[in-house]
């Protein structure tokens, strides 16, 4: 099944005067995991928040999900239609306790499926269920990676950004991690959009990627051919 | 249609010039053909303009949200009333007078408020404020009888412009409150 | 020793009054991570609202009078954060700060223009119209006179009336806010705006609802006070400083915390001002009982921001 789970046409973003996105195209299949390379400030993040139209980026261009145009839809209205994003730095709310993150999660779901979704993640992550109680706050970086993760999941998307999911965790704790969305990926069938700095296991787990450079796309094509690739290799992947 | 002209420009310059005359123009004719009521509300509104001058400085200028400025419009206001009052001073003299004592008084306050971070400055300058009338009842350094406590109390000398100026009407006593 | 008891309760039943101001603060402060200077009129607004109905212009009974107030005064609310505020980006407090003190301002103006600065007479009661319980608060008082008990100490009936109404709005507004999807909805938006959004809450609805909500337990606390602390434009003024400390002190994103800081302020004034009167030379302060909540803001603002609930990330200002 190739149907393009998302499409992105000129796509332009900018904080006030500053412009960082010029002219961004990416393309992804229902199905596949898809990776953002960049290094810093490329707009790798930018590009993120610009899908989901966050009010925080001033943002033009055309935004398909799922075959709707959700180019001027407001984001509330774009993860009722099933995208989740988890933001860079995690995002959850650290007063709340990790099973009210859960259970905001699922905010915009109407059936009563919702506990057991949660019961499905607390035993994928048992040390969350330990500390289901406890102040988001108060976990670590990589429970909470393993939160903000299932939070996104809770609602049931058919498209889940990821902005860094690897960014100040421990080398041992990323590998877990990537499994477990290799894992996501192949049971759920969600379609994943990673960015990532350093994207060794990203490639590994992906399908197709992209190579961001400075506000636009500097190369495309399947992972392995830009895993192979030496200018690639050089630049992010530390070889 | 919008025109635009360059900031430093010698246009921009001259359009400067034109208004400022202007406006000393208008200064020197209003008091003849306006009534005397409206003429006393204007002095007043040309008063709060140099205290709004002020809070620019503060808020405007330096982002700071010192929002307490009548609570130094009243201690000016006191500072010149006393002087004029109880000492004998020349009116004209107690206006620089004033003016040091709110900024000493600002200085001294100014300097914990720099701490004191943008939203939580509000809070507190606003309270200040609020509770500065209750203060002219104080009985310290004579406060109650120098301000007239809640009330206020009248400035019985006029406003005599120098002899050099031609200009003949006296204005009338103020109150200050 | 009766003496301090007795500052103790009138210290409690003050503090009462500046809780039922805080409370609302820290709730639109939660919400927006703003402080609405405005808060003291729209909550006198309200009364002026089941003023209306009660008494000038229909004459409804007093608790349907009331309700009727609650929601006018939060569709006032929703109607400023709506058409003044939204358009803001909340972490420039500048444009903010002034908005609400223009509301201030022009609320004040409004209310006085067109009921006048003196207070009202027959202000109604709601306490005294309670079903059953009504009459124990006015039957054997009024604010007027009061009743000692066998302690020799000086209980106003409509005070624990009124500490008791508060204790039902703090249940109340726990429930809400613990228990309702609305209420999560909301402590999310206060928790992390960005990731609410992420999670497809509508962010500017439950602004509104913060408004509404803190608009209607304002009025609702304005209507419980009027009658003690008399019903007229004005009658907020000095409550605002004091709830302002109180808020403070208590934590402003806390709203257990507004409240213990109302009785907190309350206490503190009371007690504070009951010794400096016995103290000759600084008898005076007592004309100035203002200066005590200032003095605890910038105490509280400068030692400790969160105060004493808040969580430390309200440093964010």
């Amino acid at each position: 099944m190739s149907e393009i789970m998302l499409e992105v046409k000129d796509l332009t973003a900018s904080y006030g005067q500053v412009d960082v996105l010029r002219g961004v195209e990416l393309e992804v299949k229902a199905g596949e995991v898809c990776v953002i390379l960049g290094a810093n400030g490329a707009g790798k993040t930018t590009t993120l928040r610009s899908i989901c139209n966050m009010p925080v980026v001033d943002c033009a261009g055309t935004v398909k999900f799922a075959g709707q145009d959700i180019s001027k839809a407001d984001t509330g209205g774009i993860v009722a239609q099933g995208m989740a994003h988890v933001p860079q730095g995690r995002g959850t709310f650290p007063e709340l306790s990790t099973l009210e993150n859960l259970q905001l999660g699922a905010y915009v779901r109407k059936d009563n499926e919702v506990d057991d979704d949660i019961d499905r993640w607390f035993q994928m992550f048992p040390v969350l269920k330990e500390r289901k109680d406890q102040a988001a706050g108060s976990l670590s970086g990589g429970e909470q990676q393993m939160l903000a993760v299932s939070r996104a999941l809770m609602s049931r998307p058919k498209l889940l950004l990821l902005d860094e999911p690897s960014l100040g965790l421990a080398p041992i704790i990323i590998e877990d991690l990537f499994g477990t969305f290799k894992q996501i990926n192949e049971d759920e069938g969600t379609t994943m959009l990673i960015v990532e700095q350093n994207a060794n296991l990203a490639l590994s787990i992906a399908q197709s990627a992209y190579v961001l450079e400075t506000g636009s796309i500097a190369l495309s094509g399947p992972a392995a051919q830009l895993r192979d690739d030496p200018a690639v290799q050089e630049a992010y992947l530390g070889a | 249609m919008p025109y635009t002209f360059n900031k430093g420009s010698a246009e921009h310059r001259m359009y400067r010039l034109v208004g400022y005359g202007l406006l000393i123009v208008l200064m020197l004719i209003i008091p003849f053909i306006l009534p005397e009521f409206q003429v006393t509300r204007l002095n007043r509104a040309m008063a709060m303009a140099v205290a709004i001058l002020g809070l620019n400085l503060v808020l405007g200028f330096s982002g700071l949200f010192a929002l307490c400025q009548s609570a130094f419009i009243a201690l000016g206001a006191f500072t010149c009333g006393s002087l004029i009052m109880d000492h004998g001073w020349d009116y004209w003299m107690t206006i620089p007078a004033g003016m040091l004592m709110a900024f000493l008084i600002g200085l001294l306050l100014g300097i914990p408020a720099l701490k004191i971070k943008g939203l939580y400055l509000a809070m507190s300058t606003v309270a200040f404020a609020a509770a500065f009338p209750s203060l002219t009842k104080l009985e310290f350094f004579g406060i109650p009888e120098r301000t007239g406590g809640a009330n206020g109390r009248d400035i019985t000398e006029k406003l005599n412009p120098p002899d050099w100026m031609p200009i003949f009407d006296a204005t009338e006593p103020g109150r200050y409150r | 020793m009766t003496l301090f008891l007795q500052r103790i309760i009138d210290g409690l039943q003050n503090g009462a009054i500046y809780s039922t101001v805080a409370i609302p603060m820290v709730l639109i402060f939660k919400a927006t991570t703003l402080i609405n200077f405005a808060q003291g009129e729209l909550a006198m607004i309200g009364a002026f609202f089941a003023f209306v109905f009660a008494v000038q212009a229909f004459s409804m009974n007093v608790i349907l009078a009331t309700i009727l107030a609650m929601i006018l005064a939060a569709a006032l609310g929703m109607a400023i954060e709506r058409t003044m505020l939204r358009s803001f980006d909340p972490t420039d407090h500048l444009p903010v700060v002034l908005i609400t003190l223009g509301v201030f301002y022009i609320v004040n103006a409004f209310a006085g223009d067109i009921w006048n600065y003196q207070a009202q007479g027959d202000v109604p009661n709601l306490l005294y119209e309670l079903p059953f319980i009504g009459s124990w608060f006015e039957g054997r008082s009024s604010f007027l006179t009061s009743e000692t008990n066998r302690l020799g100490l000086r209980i106003q009936h409509d005070s624990v009336g009124l500490i008791g109404a508060l204790l039902i709005m703090l249940t109340a507004l726990h429930f809400i806010l613990n228990r309702t999807k609305m209420g999560l909805a909301f402590r999310g938006v206060s928790s992390n705006t960005e990731s609410s959004r992420l999670v497809g809450i509508r962010v500017g609805r439950i602004l509104s609802f913060g408004w509404g909500l803190a608009c209607a337990f304002g009025a609702l606390g304005a209507i419980l006070v009027a009658p003690r602390i008399t019903l007229q434009p004005n009658m907020m003024l000095t409550v605002l400083v004091y709830s302002l400390a109180a808020a403070a002190f208590g934590g402003l994103d806390s709203v257990g915390g507004a409240a213990l800081g109302g009785f907190a302020v309350g206490l503190l004034n009371s007690v504070v001002l009951g010794y400096v009167a016995d103290v000759d030379r600084l008898s005076s302060l007592t004309a100035a009982p203002l200066l005590m909540p200032v003095i605890l803001l910038l105490v509280v603002l400068w030692f400790k921001p969160q105060g004493l609930f808040g969580t430390k990330t309200v440093e964010r200002v």
